[in-house]
Parts: C-alpha cells; structure tokens; sequence
C-alpha cells in the first residue's frame, strides 16, 4: 500500500504527518521525496547505512564525427544545445537526460555521460513500539533544478508488501506529480485558511487527474475559517483528522521531537489515523 | 551587416523589448538594404532554453550584432562563442530609434559576467 503525504501550500505539515503516521504504522517504510530539502530525518533520526548516488544521462558529443548540422540542437525541446560554427555546445542544466539528440544524430556522434545531480541515503529509523523500519531520503544536489529523476530513483525502493509512506514536496507541479504518480491513496494536509484552501483545490485536481483517491487533514484546525470543511463537504473528500493548535507541541517540534513520543493522545490518533488510510484504501 | 533586435511586436511600430529569450519578436535591420524585417521568437513559448533557443536562431540567420535591454548567462556563452556582439538599448525605445542610436555609436556593448 503506496500512500503520498502532500500538500499544494508548503509549511502545512506534509512532514509532521508522514513522520508520524511511519512511526506509529506496522510494517511502515518511509521515502522523503521532498528531495530539495528533506527533513523527516529529523525527527526519525535514522541510521544511514547505504548512499548512492543519483545521475542523469547528458549528451556528449564527438567533435571528429560531428557534422555541426544542427539537428540535435532543433530536436531538443529544452534548448539544451546550440550548434555554432565550429562546435556544439551542452548545458547540462538544462538537459533532461532524454536521450532524444542521440537519437536523432544522422552521424551517431552523440554519446551519454553521466551528471551527478543528487543522491539517496538508505537507512532505519526505530518506531515507537521499539521495531525498525526502512529510510529513504533522496537529496538534490545544491544548484540542480531537475529533482523528479531523484524522486523516480527513490521510488524505485519501494517495498510493496509494506504500508510506503512518501513524503511529498509541496506544490502541484512536476516534482509533487512524479510522487504521486503510482500511489493507492493520497492524504492532503491543509490549515484552514485562503492560503490553504487555494492550494489544496490545486493538489486535488492533480490528484483527480491521476485518479487517485484523496483524504484531507487539517492541521492547526482551530485557528482560521470553516472553508476547507465546507469545501471537503462540497467535493465529498473525506477529513481525516483535524490537529488543533497546541504550544507545547510547537516546541517539542522545534527539538525535532515527534508528536506521538511527545504526547499519548496524538500516539491514539495517528494510529487511527493509520486505519482510516487502510479502510479508505480498501473502499 | 545584418542586426537582431528584441521588439515587442512585428511591424515599424514595435519597440524594444527588455528581455532577449522571451521577446515575442526579432526584428532584423539589413545596413545594406536599410530594411526590416521580422521573425516571431520561439523561446517565448519555450518550456526551457528561451536563451539558447533565441541565441541559435540568432545564429541560423547569420545575425552580426544583437541589440536587447539585458541577457541571459547561458544566452550570453552562445552568442559570445558565436561572436555575436550584444549591445543594451532603453526600454520602451522605438525601432527607428535603437537603429539611430546604433548608427550614431551611442549604445553600450554588454558587459560578460565572469562567476
């Protein structure tokens, strides 16, 4: 069972959810595909014991085979080369490891190589009823603006007998996309505010889009407005669980101190919180 | 001796444009003919590249100096490396105007970044 935490609005609470609910969840592996700045490990503490590292493939192209007619540079949709009189120039930034321009040389002078844009840091992390279970974080390179292929290499180590949490970057666009993609269920976190309720009609229609089923949570539920209930009532979503705002579990978040650790009540909660996924998915 | 120059629209009444990939148009002054002519910009529908894009088409049609109100880093390798030259004029600056200002030698060669 693939569930994806995500969000729309950033700053919602994707992490606080995913960290807890793989915690408290039997037989939970956790993924962070928020590859552009990955926290849960903050407060799983995991044990690292395996980093590899992710690559995209870019053209490299062979100066004495080269004809310098330009094809490669026209078939290429992200305008990654350009072919001057004397030489084709790559810019591996903006390169999509495609493949296209070696496809279309007519002088097959169109090698790949490779580009380090990121790596993935393997690992366990302990749940609170003492058991280990399995870490993934994928990190982007500092400066690299293409993360789906980080995204695409971690999902790659899903376990599928397992209950894979993935930790969604926020946002509706391609890096959210490529985590959502393939999951059974997603959970959509939210504060009720404009903000909030603006950003998950967004992620909501991505998730329709790739028809996958969603359930909300709202996070800090007392303060603002009753928009996302009544939206949620609207669209016929189901919520989840609603979080109200609670100092002292600001500050223990501050330590990097989980919620369930922190406080027995939230410990019943997310653990409802787990079957509700379970019995939504089963639906 | 053929000059590119980023415009906001086709036709004698366009103005410059400040942005070189994402100009809508070139316009392409000819100092033998003393005539324009214009070429819509694919970089301003591009997903990504609009620099290199336009700094290629640029390129394709043999151009000799570029005017614009700014350029790009990666937009700047290629038609340095083309050797095209790349000139700054105002924003808002009428066609005739960016032509007068360059035959009159008042408009600055962009300066290369080094990072």
């Amino acid at each position: 069972m693939i569930i994806a935490i995500a969000s729309g609005k950033g700053g919602t609470g994707k992490t606080t959810i995913a960290t807890n609910l793989a915690l408290v969840s039997p037989a939970a592996q956790y993924l962070d595909c928020d590859v552009e700045e990955p926290n849960g490990h903050l407060f799983l503490k995991p044990e690292i014991d395996q980093k590899t590292d992710v690559t995209l493939p870019i053209p490299q192209i062979d100066a004495a085979t080269c004809s310098l007619c330009g094809t490669c540079a026209t078939a290429c949709e992200f305008n990654a080369l350009a072919v001057i009189s004397e030489k084709v120039m790559v810019f591996a930034d903006l390169c999509h490891g495609c493949g296209t321009c070696m496809f279309v040389c007519p002088e097959n002078a169109i090698t790949e190589t490779s580009k380090v844009i990121g790596k993935l840091e393997n690992g366990s992390a302990e749940s609170v009823s003492g058991g280990r279970f399995a870490f993934t974080h994928g990190v982007s390179n500092i400066g690299n603006p293409l993360t789906p292929p980080i995204i695409k290499k971690a999902k790659q180590l899903i376990k599928n007998d397992h209950f894979v949490i993935l930790d969604s970057p926020p946002g509706t666009s391609c890096p959210m996309v490529q985590t959502l993609i393939g999951t059974d269920y997603c959970v959509f976190v939210t504060e009720p505010t404009p903000f909030g309720l603006n950003d998950l009609e967004l992620a909501v229609g991505v998730a329709r889009q790739l028809e996958i089923r969603c359930g909300i949570i709202i996070n800090r539920s007392d303060s603002g407005d009753k928009e996302i209930i009544n939206y949620c009532q609207r669209e016929n979503i189901p919520i989840l669980l609603e979080i109200p705002f609670d100092r002292d579990l600001a500050f223990a978040y501050s330590k990097g101190e989980a919620a369930v650790t922190h406080s027995a009540a939230l410990r019943t909660s997310f653990e409802d919180l787990h079957a509700k996924i379970v019995a939504e998915v089963k639906k | 001796m053929k000059i590119a120059i980023s415009t906001t629209a086709a036709g004698e009444a366009a103005i410059l444009e400040m942005r070189f990939g994402r100009c809508p148009y070139f316009a392409v002054y000819d100092s033998e003919s003393k005539e324009f002519e214009w070429f819509e910009n694919a970089g301003i529908k591009a997903t990504s590249g609009a620099g290199t894009g336009a700094a290629q088409a640029l390129i394709n049609r043999n151009i000799d100096i570029v005017i614009s109100g700014q350029f790009g880093p990666k937009a700047v390798q290629v038609l340095e490396a083309a050797q095209i030259k790349m000139l700054l004029a105002p924003a808002n600056l009428p066609l005739n105007e960016v032509i007068a200002k360059w035959q009159a030698d008042e408009l600055k060669e962009y300066a290369i970044q080094r990072y």
